[in-house]
């Protein structure tokens, strides 16, 4: 279609209107800067490597210091834990090495005897017939016994020689109040 | 001079190509990493590129950023360039497809006119006013008042008329290189831009002279 027919001459110079709307002063130097400058920001990425890539959009944000916190966090929990482990396994290594050198119950020959506590006057205990003592106390219960009711029944029984003492009362350096009972006698 | 509006009317009515220097040497150097040559073909079209996506969209914020994002898109795809046709073409094509995106998406949303920062200062000029006084029967309307209702009605439009309208209306293009442009055949342009005028006839009629 020519523009030579065109029934409507009035609207193509409307349209000429358009052509004087421009933008601001300064608009295109500045469009061609920005597009400059976001060129030479791909040219860089594209050089950069795919680490500094991922890096990039979380470096400085809000989600990195809580990411830096939470692995502080972290940190500490681990090394915690892990200096509690081995101070246990020390503990537990240094007890075995103590009963180990006791001599074992079945030598030293445990009278069937009868005492009472001053603390609870109308219980007898009674001591086992025969302790069958296994040498790894690790696998025993440790119980809280309050060391006077431990040192009443050894005086309340003077005919016990002192490996029966020993027995229930393990030498221990840092909590001498816990004592060390083995299944046998916890089922009593 | 703007480029904008430095286009040719052959005998006949008939827009003519508007000269265009030959860009495929800077196309060279530019793909070969040259900004520089790059900078210098983005100032050889960006105002061409700005008034398509801004004439397509009637808001120059959206335009300033369609046509950044044109731009550097077509910087990314400058390799796959083989010079089978003008540089031009397959820019405006690059920022013709950006637009048609960018208003696919917004296509639910009110369009916001914004011609806060456009240039009205020559709206006491003889000429503009001649020009107005040969258009339109009313006196009391303003050139404000009119290019906003020219926008307007361009906004009504569906967007392959709107762009023929853009293209060879206003930037002056020729039916071939808009059909090469849009990539359909220079009969379908034709017939766009007559149904497209027609429309505009109609929707203006108020503020023309029969």
């Amino acid at each position: 279609m020519n523009d030579e027919q065109d029934p409507h001459p009035n609207i193509a110079r409307l349209l000429e209107l358009k052509q004087r709307e421009t933008p601001p002063p300064g608009f295109h130097d500045r469009l061609r800067s920005r597009v400059m400058r976001s060129i030479r920001v791909e040219r860089a990425e594209e050089v950069r490597p795919w680490w500094s890539v991922l890096w990039l959009p979380v470096s400085g944000s809000r989600f990195m210091w809580a990411a830096n916190g939470l692995a502080a966090v972290g940190i500490a929990f681990l090394g915690t834990a892990t200096f509690h482990v081995l101070s246990t396994s020390a503990d537990a290594e240094a007890e075995v090495e103590v009963y180990a050198a006791l001599p074992l119950p079945a030598e030293v020959g445990i009278r069937n005897t009868l005492v009472t506590t001053p603390h609870a006057p109308g219980l007898v205990a009674q001591a086992p017939p025969r302790l069958e003592y296994r040498p790894l106390p690790a696998q025993g219960i440790l119980v809280p016994m309050p060391a006077a009711l431990h040192g009443s029944v050894t005086q309340r029984d003077p005919n016990a020689d002192d490996t029966a003492r020993q027995l229930f009362r393990p030498p221990s350096r840092k909590n001498p109040a816990f004592i060390l009972v083995s299944e046998r006698i916890e089922g009593r | 001079m703007d480029p904008e509006t430095s286009r040719t009317h052959a005998p006949g009515g008939e827009v003519s190509a508007p000269a265009m220097p030959d860009d495929m040497p800077l196309v060279r150097r530019a793909q070969s990493g040259d900004d520089e040559a790059y900078e210098e073909l983005i100032r050889r079209h960006q105002h061409r590129i700005y008034g398509l996506c801004y004439h397509l969209t009637s808001n120059h914020e959206d335009a300033a950023d369609l046509a950044q994002d044109a731009l550097i898109k077509a910087w990314k795809a400058l390799r796959s360039f083989k010079g089978d046709s003008s540089f031009y073409t397959w820019l405006y094509r690059i920022a013709y497809n950006t637009v048609l995106n960018h208003l696919k998406q917004r296509r639910n949303r009110t369009p916001h006119l914004s011609l806060d920062d456009l240039d009205f200062n020559a709206e006491h000029t003889p000429e503009l006013l001649e020009l107005i006084s040969t258009i339109t029967p009313r006196r009391d309307v303003g050139l404000a008042e009119l290019h906003q209702k020219l926008n307007e009605a361009l906004l009504r439009l569906s967007e392959e008329h709107r762009t023929v309208v853009t293209l060879h209306d206003i930037q002056g293009l020729p039916h071939d290189a808009i059909a090469e442009i849009l990539q359909c055949n220079p009969g379908t342009v034709r017939s766009r831009l007559h149904y497209a005028r027609q429309q505009l006839q109609g929707l203006l009629g108020d503020f023309l002279k029969q």
